[in-house]
C-alpha cells in the first residue's frame, strides 16, 4: 500500500471499557442489529457517481442539473463556478452538489453566502427541495450552525466578520459571485480570506467581466490557476475579447466553469410572447415633454435625459428630479425659471396616459400581474391608481427588510392580483406562478431588463409568458425601444449571448452608450440614425456569432 | 431502501423501543410514542425542558407515518430514504445500539453446557481520496482460540440469542483479554486494508501535488521579496497567512486518507457448536 495514504485502524479507547463493565446497559439484539444494517445502508460503496439523488426522491432533477453536479464533484473536485443562464436552476444544482459532500460526509460546517433579498429563499430550498437543514443569520449565536444562509453584508461586518474568518468551513456557496469581480474591494477580500474545502461560485454573467475579473473569480476558487497575477496581465493585458480567441485560456476556464444555455439544455421552454404598446401623450403630456426636451436640447446633460425618462414614466418621478434639482443645485436662475415652468406645467397634468393603459389591460383579467418600473415614485403612484380602480396590488423592492419581501411575495401569490416592483426588487425573487410581465418603463441596460424577465421565465412556469412593453410614442422611449431592442431581438433571445457579443464589440455599458447617443445628438434624427447605427453593429456581431457558435468561455 | 422495506423498519425500530404501534394499514401507520423516543425524535427540546423543569408528566406524540407513495397526500408524515426523520432514526440507532451482550439459547440436554466468548466488532472503513467511500466490516473473534471470523452478523440467528444466559450454561472465562482482543481485530483490519487495491489514492496524490504547484506559482512573488517597508512585510505576513491556509485546505480536500469507525460491538456467547460452526464457515 502507498505510504503516504494516512491510515488509522485504532477504536476509542472507551470500547474496552464499555465492552467489559458490568453495569453498562446493553442494548437488545434488534436495536444492534438495526444500527448496524442502517449503517450498511447508509454506505457509500463507490467513489463515483452521485448518490444525493437517491436521498431526494421527491425533486426530478434537469439531466443538465445532474450533469452538473457530476461534473463539478467528478472532475473539479468540488470548486467550480457555476454559470448557467438566468432561470436554469442554479440553486438547485448547487444544493445538489452540497448535498451530494453532505452525504459522503465531507461537508458538515458550512457557509451561503447570498444578496440579502434571496436569504430566505435559499434557506426554503435548501430545507424544503433537499432536506439540508440550513437557517438564515439573524442573531450571532446563529454562527454555531452547522448550514447558515447570510448575506454578505451582514458577513463581512462586525461582530460576525471575525466569527466567520476564525472558523474553518468545509463548504461555502457563494451567489452572484459576480459582485466580487473586483479584487480591490472590501468584498473581494473578506471573500479571499475565508477558510473553504470546498466552494462554489453561482453567476449568471461570469462573460461580462473583464478577462481581469475572470482571474479574480477563479483566484478565489484556485489560486494559481490562471497563473498569477502579473503573468496573466502581461500575457493578456485587459483585452477582454481575449477570452474568446485564446483558446489556451478558454481550456483552463472550462476546467472551473459550468456554464449551459437555455439552448443546450434540450428542455421545452414556455413560450415568450413579447407585445410592444404604443401609448399616446395626451395634448398636456405632449407639450410637456416637447417643453422639457427644448429647454434642455443642445447638449442634454444626463440629468436632462433622466427628467424626460422620468417624464414618460409619471409626473410623479420628474416631478420629485425637479424639484430636488432647483432644492440642492446651484442652478442659473434662467435654468431655474425653465425648471418651475415644467413643474407648473406638470401640475396641469392630467392622469398619466401609462397608467391608464395598465388598468386597460388588466382589465377583466383574473390573472396576476407582474410591473417593473425604475422610479419609485412611479411606484407609488401606480398603487395609488389602480386601487382607484380597485385592483389590488402590492409594491416591492430592494430596499425592503428580507421579512418584508417574503411577506409581499406571499400577499402576491395568495392575495393581489399585481405586484409593482422596482428595478431592485428584479433580483432574486422568483414568480413563476405569475407569467404576466409588464416592463411600464424600460431599464437601458439589458442585462437588468433579462433579471425582470427570469423573474417570470423561469425553469417551472407552466405558461407561456406575456410580456408587454411600454413606449410612448414619439419620445426617447420608443426610439430606444423600436430602434434598439426590437431590432436586436432582446426579448426573444438569451442575454447570456448579447453580453458575449457586447464585450466582442467593446461595449462596456449600453447604458451609457445609449446617453452617450442621446445627448450628444444635435437633432432627434441624427439621434435615430445613431441608435440604428448601434443596433446594426449588434445585430451583425450576432450573425457572425450565429455563424461561428462560440460565444465567451461557454 | 425501497418502501416496502422501510415500512418494516419502521415497524421494527418502534417495537424495539417498546412504542405501541395503534394502526398499520396499507403503508399507514400510527404510532404512539414513548417519552423517550419523541425526546430522541420530534424535535421540541424546549417542551422536554420544560416538562422536566416543572417535574410533570410529558405527553408524548402520537404520528403518523406514511411509506406508501400512493397515499402520500393524507394526514401523516412521508418517509422515504431522504427524509430527515428517517436519518434522525438511523442516527439515534447507532447511539442506542452501540454495545450489546448476548447468549446462545442452549438447553443442554444433560448437565451444564459451556458458552464460548466472543467479540464482535462491526466497523465502517472510511476511504477518502478526491471522493470518498465506506465499506461495512463486521468481525468477530473467539476469546478461547483466536479464530477470526469475517462477516459474522451475517452468520447469527437471531432466533437462538438472548440477553440472559439460559440455566444450566456458564461462560467459560476468555483467555483473550479485551485489550489485546480489540487490537487483534484492529490489526485483522488493518491488513485486510493494505491488502487492498489502492489506485485511487495515486489520483488523489497527483491532485495535490500539481494543486500545491499551482499554488505556491501564485504566491511566489508576494511571499519571494525580502522588504524593508513595513507595509510589504505586513502585505507579506498576509500573504503568507492565506497561502499556507490554502495549502492546509488542499491537504484536507486531497490527502488521501483511510480511517476505522465503530458502528458497533459486544460480547456474545456462543455454544461449542456454533463457535465451531462459524469457523468452518457453515
Amino acid at each position: 500500500m502507498n505510504e503516504q495514504i494516512q491510515l488509522n485502524t485504532t477504536f476509542d479507547e472507551s470500547l474496552e471499557q464499555d465492552l467489559i463493565a458490568e453495569n453498562s446497559s446493553y442494548c437488545s439484539w434488534d436495536l444492534f442489529q438495526m444500527a448496524y444494517e442502517t449503517s450498511k445502508h447508509v454506505a457509500n460503496p463507490e467513489f463515483q457517481g452521485l448518490q444525493s439523488q437517491k436521498y431526494l426522491p421527491h425533486v426530478d432533477f434537469l439531466p443538465h442539473q445532474m450533469k452538473c453536479a457530476e461534473q463539478v464533484v467528478e472532475k473539479m473536485n468540488g470548486r467550480a463556478i457555476l454559470a448557467d443562464e438566468v432561470g436554469l436552476g442554479k440553486t438547485i444544482e448547487a444544493g445538489l452538489i452540497l448535498k451530494e459532500y453532505m452525504i459522503r460526509g465531507l461537508a458538515k460546517k458550512i457557509l451561503i453566502l447570498a444578496p440579502a433579498s434571496l436569504v430566505n429563499q435559499w434557506v426554503v430550498e435548501m430545507n424544503t427541495k433537499f432536506h439540508i437543514p440550513a437557517v438564515a443569520q439573524r442573531k450571532t449565536h446563529v454562527w454555531e450552525q452547522d448550514v447558515v444562509v447570510s448575506s454578505i453584508d451582514t458577513a463581512k461586518r462586525a461582530p460576525h466578520r471575525d466569527i466567520i474568518l476564525d472558523t474553518d468551513y468545509d463548504f461555502i456557496i457563494i451567489d452572484e459571485a459576480h459582485k466580487l469581480k473586483n479584487h480591490k474591494t472590501k468584498n473581494y477580500e473578506f471573500v479571499r480570506s475565508l477558510k473553504k474545502k470546498y466552494c462554489l461560485l453561482l453567476t449568471a454573467t461570469p462573460v461580462q467581466n473583464h478577462l481581469v475579473d475572470i482571474f479574480n473569480l477563479v483566484s478565489i476558487l484556485k489560486p494559481g490557476h490562471l497563473g498569477n497575477y502579473d503573468d496573466f496581465t502581461k500575457r493578456f493585458g485587459r483585452n477582454r475579447n481575449q477570452l474568446s480567441n485564446d483558446e489556451h485560456l478558454k481550456e483552463l476556464v472550462k476546467k472551473v466553469m459550468v456554464r449551459n444555455s437555455r439552448g443546450e439544455t434540450g428542455i421545452e421552454w414556455t413560450k415568450r410572447n413579447v407585445e410592444t404598446v404604443h401609448i399616446d401623450f395626451s395634448e398636456e403630456e405632449q407639450n410637456t415633454y416637447k417643453y422639457l426636451s427644448e429647454v434642455t436640447s443642445g447638449g442634454m446633460a444626463f440629468t436632462n435625459i433622466t427628467l424626460l425618462r422620468e417624464l414618460c414614466s409619471s409626473r410623479e418621478a420628474c416631478f420629485l428630479s425637479l424639484q430636488n434639482m432647483l432644492k440642492n443645485e446651484e442652478i442659473h436662475p434662467s435654468r431655474a425659471e425653465q425648471l418651475q415652468e415644467v413643474i407648473s406645467m406638470i401640475e396641469q397634468m392630467p392622469h398619466h396616459a401609462k397608467a391608464q393603459k395598465v388598468v386597460d389591460l388588466i382589465g377583466d383579467s383574473k390573472e396576476k400581474f407582474i410591473i417593473f418600473t425604475e422610479y419609485r415614485a412611479t411606484q407609488y403612484y401606480l398603487q395609488w391608481y389602480l386601487q382607484q380602480h380597485g385592483i389590488s396590488s402590492v409594491p416591492f423592492r430592494g430596499g425592503f427588510k428580507r421579512s418584508k419581501k417574503d411577506w409581499m411575495k406571499q400577499l402576491f401569490q395568495n392575495h393581489a392580483q399585481v405586484l409593482i416592483a422596482t428595478e431592485a426588487g428584479g433580483e432574486g425573487i422568483n414568480l413563476q406562478f405569475c407569467n404576466n410581465m409588464i416592463n411600464y418603463d424600460l431599464p437601458w441596460n439589458p442585462m437588468r431588463l433579462e433579471q425582470r424577465i427570469g423573474r417570470v421565465h423561469r425553469f417551472g412556469q407552466k405558461e407561456d409568458v406575456n410580456i408587454y412593453n411600454f413606449a410612448i410614442r414619439d419620445t426617447i422611449e420608443e426610439h430606444v425601444l423600436s430602434l434598439l431592442y426590437e431590432k436586436i431581438q432582446l426579448f426573444q433571445r438569451v442575454v447570456g449571448n448579447l453580453d458575449a457579443i457586447l464585450q466582442k464589440l467593446e461595449i462596456d455599458n449600453l447604458e451609457n452608450e445609449i446617453q452617450d447617443i442621446v445627448s450628444q445628438s444635435a437633432s432627434e434624427g441624427e439621434m435615430k440614425i445613431k441608435l440604428d447605427n448601434l443596433s446594426s453593429v449588434i445585430s451583425y456581431a450576432q450573425e457572425q456569432e450565429e455563424q461561428h457558435g462560440t460565444s465567451g468561455a461557454s | 431502501m425501497e418502501q416496502a422495506a422501510l415500512h418494516n423498519f419502521l415497524h421494527r425500530y418502534f417495537t424495539a423501543n417498546d412504542c405501541d404501534i395503534v394502526e398499520d394499514q396499507d403503508g399507514v401507520m400510527t404510532v404512539q410514542l414513548t417519552d423517550e423516543v419523541d425526546e430522541m425524535l420530534m424535535n421540541r427540546p424546549f417542551y422536554w425542558h420544560y416538562v422536566k423543569r416543572i417535574g410533570g408528566q410529558g405527553m408524548p406524540m402520537k404520528v403518523t407515518f406514511i411509506t406508501n407513495p400512493e397515499k402520500q397526500e393524507e394526514k401523516g408524515e412521508w418517509i422515504h430514504f431522504g427524509s430527515p426523520r428517517l436519518h434522525k432514526m438511523f442516527q439515534t440507532l447507532r447511539e442506542k445500539g452501540r454495545i450489546t451482550r448476548q447468549y446462545e439459547q442452549v438447553t443442554p440436554s444433560q448437565g451444564q453446557t459451556s458458552l464460548v466468548p466472543w467479540l464482535m466488532i462491526n466497523a465502517s472503513v472510511q476511504y477518502k481520496g478526491t471522493q470518498r467511500k465506506d465499506e461495512v466490516l463486521s468481525i468477530g473473534l473467539n476469546l478461547m482460540n483466536g479464530g477470526m471470523i469475517p462477516g459474522i452478523m451475517e452468520k447469527i440467528d437471531p432466533n437462538k440469542i438472548g440477553p440472559i444466559i439460559n440455566d444450566y450454561c456458564f461462560t467459560l472465562t476468555p483467555m483473550i483479554r479485551m485489550p489485546s482482543a480489540i487490537k487483534r481485530v484492529e490489526q485483522y483490519i488493518n491488513t485486510y486494508i493494505k491488502s487492498q487495491d489502492h489506485s485511487w489514492s495515486v489520483d488523489a496524490l497527483q491532485q495535490l501535488e500539481s494543486e500545491k504547484e499551482l499554488l505556491s506559482y501564485f504566491f511566489r512573488h508576494d511571499l519571494g521579496n525580502e522588504s524593508e517597508q513595513e507595509e510589504d512585510a505586513e502585505a507579506k505576513e498576509d500573504a503568507e497567512k492565506r497561502y499556507q491556509d490554502e495549502l492546509n485546505k488542499l491537504e484536507e480536500r486531497f490527502q488521501p486518507s483511510i480511517s476505522v469507525e465503530l458502528i458497533n460491538a459486544g460480547v456474545l456467547y456462543f455454544s461449542q457448536e456454533s463457535s465451531t460452526r462459524f469457523i468452518k464457515g457453515e
